[in-house]
């Protein structure tokens, strides 16, 4: 039998500190990758396109304290949800698409085909030169019908959006809706990464989870968490929330107790002139005009202050292999590098990265690092699989990769196949290919073929 | 009964920036069509309006600022509405379209919509891009940021890795307007308008909201630096 874990946590970031030992011993060669002090990890709201989530996490940067801080790069990584409807199968989007719909057949279907204005609706567009405030206005102007329609529609959201937070509540989401998070989350953690975890509306909820299983590979000082719009029965960091927030209020009116106290005041006028809804992050939370922004902006620079890196050293890797899986067992990782070393729990050192740990219990995670020093970085094809050593038959694993660069570049999660033993070394299953060269510029970069 | 709405347009022409001359002949088209429906003929006084509506459009923005010209145009609308009669809600939105208020979008069934120069971005959404009032870097992060999406509309949504690459083009896309507009507001507003007038049929919007269920749970880098595309 391979050797028991004791503590997963202190194993995995001992091992992780003995064996980047030789590559920060060898910071006077090439380096291809910079250091990273801080992740902004940034949880989106009820309404959020992937688009308009990763929007909204480039104002938070660019509103607040930009790429550096304290001295030390700021990265920023959007984990994105889409969840929340009370209708099973039915995410939150295509709940209100529905509203819309109904909403579309009044008025002689004036609004049926008008797709724009659900969308107008869900974004963030106070600006006043914006087409749809142009038409806002004008609608006002010649049709008070058209108008009362439009308010209607912002209404029903706001209304829908209620129900499905509250369905979300009490049916929170499951260990598949997080499980990409989770990994990435950990693997960032491992890698010393001091993280601020920013959560808005729904976010709040897989914000929490987030940290509770970064908790599981570090400690309360390398991880604080923001929480902007919460509705979460409980908090694992300093909360914004404003008084006029009408989904937030909807839930309070739904009798859910759970609603931590009001923390800022909004003018009235804000939901006419500025967000229907009083919940949206840009047009309420970020808002430079309110009161709302400088205190989430002193929540962020208080969680940056306070965080503290676990150990020193560099952390970096140029990519990294993360795999984790659902329970108990023995699932191994296996990575063929471009040289023919093969990187596995009995070979735990390649010729350009290594495996951290090989957890034989249970979940993992275990993962492969890289190296930054470009003389050691092999240029050509990793090879990743994964083996079901033991006893973890009808597990799914999770397998993500992740470059220093541009974050992840590949999950997935698959069955780990029947228990083969070291009789699965040689062939595991395969997950994908890394290429990895330099490029004309002298840059390293990496891709999943 | 329309008096008021006539004022009103006078008082928006006189205290507008126009020059003296295109200032006068809409002052002129106006007063023009007050007579005429003081008359009863209500068509011609139609296109006294129209015509000074088509005057304004084709004012250059160097001369007048689109927040006026819309003003000025809302106001003479006003007034027409007023001399038609109650028009409706279609009518009234017809209307904006027509006065260059709102854009006049592809409505078809079609997901892609009609995309003749095959630039990945709708015709449509191209030419309400083109009459943005924006530099021509910054015209270039928005094109971006609507071939983008148009990507996400076409994309298979079962095809991870495809979905993955349309994700990865989206982040570009975010980063290159970012450095196209630091005024995070004015970032924000154009990122919304191109997305809500990109995806603004029930169709676009069933594709639309399959592609981002398929991206739920997923993780992003925000990119730094310039990440736009080459024209």
């Amino acid at each position: 039998m391979r050797n028991n874990i004791i503590n997963r946590a202190v194993v995995a970031i001992s091992c992780l500190m003995l064996v980047a030992a030789p590559v920060s011993a060898q910071t006077a060669q090439r380096n291809v990758c910079e250091p990273v002090g801080y992740v902004v990890g940034f949880f989106n709201g009820v309404w959020n396109t992937r688009i308009q989530a990763e929007l909204g996490l480039s104002i938070i940067r660019d509103s607040m304290f930009g790429e550096t801080y304290n001295g030390e790069k700021v990265e920023y990584e959007l984990f994105y949800n889409q969840t929340g409807s009370d209708r099973e199968g039915v995410t939150m989007l295509e709940d209100l698409a529905e509203v819309f719909q109904q909403r579309s057949t009044e008025l002689d279907r004036v609004l049926a085909n008008r797709w724009e204005l659900f969308w107008e609706a869900l974004g963030s567009s106070s600006d006043e030169a914006s087409f749809i405030e142009r038409f806002r206005t004008s609608i006002g102007r010649v049709s008070s019908q058209l108008a009362s329609l439009l308010s209607a529609v912002y209404s029903d959201i706001t209304a829908r959006s209620v129900a499905g937070w509250a369905y979300l509540l009490s049916n929170p989401p499951t260990a598949a809706d997080y499980a990409t998070h989770h990994t990435r989350i950990k693997a960032l953690a491992i890698e010393n990464k001091k993280l601020a975890l920013f959560a808005h509306s729904q976010g709040n909820l897989f914000a929490n989870y987030a940290y509770d299983a970064a908790m599981t590979v570090t400690s309360p000082e390398s991880v604080k968490v923001v929480h902007v719009a919460p509705a979460s029965p409980t908090l694992r960091g300093g909360h914004s929330l404003a008084d006029l927030d009408l989904v937030i209020n909807g839930l309070r009116l739904q009798g859910i107790d759970s609603i931590p106290p009001i923390t800022v005041g909004l003018p009235a006028s804000h939901l006419v002139t500025d967000d229907f809804s009083g919940h949206k992050l840009v047009e309420t939370y970020l808002n430079m005009r309110r009161d709302t922004y400088p205190q989430v902006r002193t929540l962020l620079q208080t969680a940056l202050d306070t965080l503290e890196s676990q150990m020193t050293g560099n952390n970096a890797s140029f990519f990294t292999v993360t795999l984790t899986w659902d329970g108990t067992g023995d699932v191994d990782l296996h990575v063929f590098e471009p040289g023919g070393n093969h990187v596995y729990y009995a070979a735990l050192q390649g010729a350009s990265g290594y495996l951290d740990y090989d957890n034989v219990v249970a979940y993992g995670p275990e993962h492969y690092y890289v190296t930054c020093d470009a003389d050691a970085l092999q240029q050509g094809t990793y090879s990743v699989g994964i083996n079901n050593y033991a006893q973890a038959t009808g597990r799914t694993a999770t397998v993500q990769i992740a470059t220093h660069t541009t974050g992840e570049i590949f999950s997935t999660q698959l069955d780990v196949g029947p228990a083969l033993g070291s009789s699965g070394n040689a062939s595991p299953i395969f997950v994908g290919n890394v290429l990895v060269w330099e490029d004309e510029q002298g840059q390293f970069q990496a891709v999943m073929q | 009964m329309c008096e008021s709405h006539y004022e009103a347009a006078l008082a928006a022409l006189g205290d507008s920036a126009l020059d003296r001359g295109s200032s006068r002949k809409l002052v002129s088209h106006v007063d023009n069509a007050w007579r005429m429906s003081g008359r009863g003929d209500t068509d011609a006084a139609v296109h006294q309006l129209d015509v000074a509506l088509r005057q304004l459009a084709g004012e250059p923005t160097t001369r007048v600022s689109p927040a006026t010209r819309d003003e000025l145009k809302q106001a003479i609308s006003a007034l027409r509405d007023c001399l038609t009669g109650q028009s409706t809600p279609h009518d009234q939105l017809r209307q904006l379209e027509e006065t260059g208020v709102i854009p006049v979008l592809d409505r078809s069934t079609d997901v892609q919509g009609p995309d003749q120069n095959m630039d990945g971005i709708r015709d449509d959404v191209a030419n309400h891009i083109a009459t943005l009032p924006i530099s021509d870097a910054q015209g270039r992060g928005v094109r971006q940021f609507a071939k983008a999406i148009q990507r996400a509309l076409m994309v298979n949504p079962e095809d991870p890795a495809a979905v993955r690459s349309v994700s990865v083009d989206m982040s570009r896309a975010v980063q290159c307007l970012s450095v196209g507009f630091p005024d995070v507001n004015q970032r924000a507003a154009v990122a919304t308008e191109i997305e809500s007038i990109s995806v603004n049929t029930r169709e676009r919007t069933d594709q639309y909201i399959k592609f981002n269920n398929a991206l739920s749970g997923s993780v992003a880098k925000l990119l730094s630096g310039d990440t736009c595309d080459e024209e």
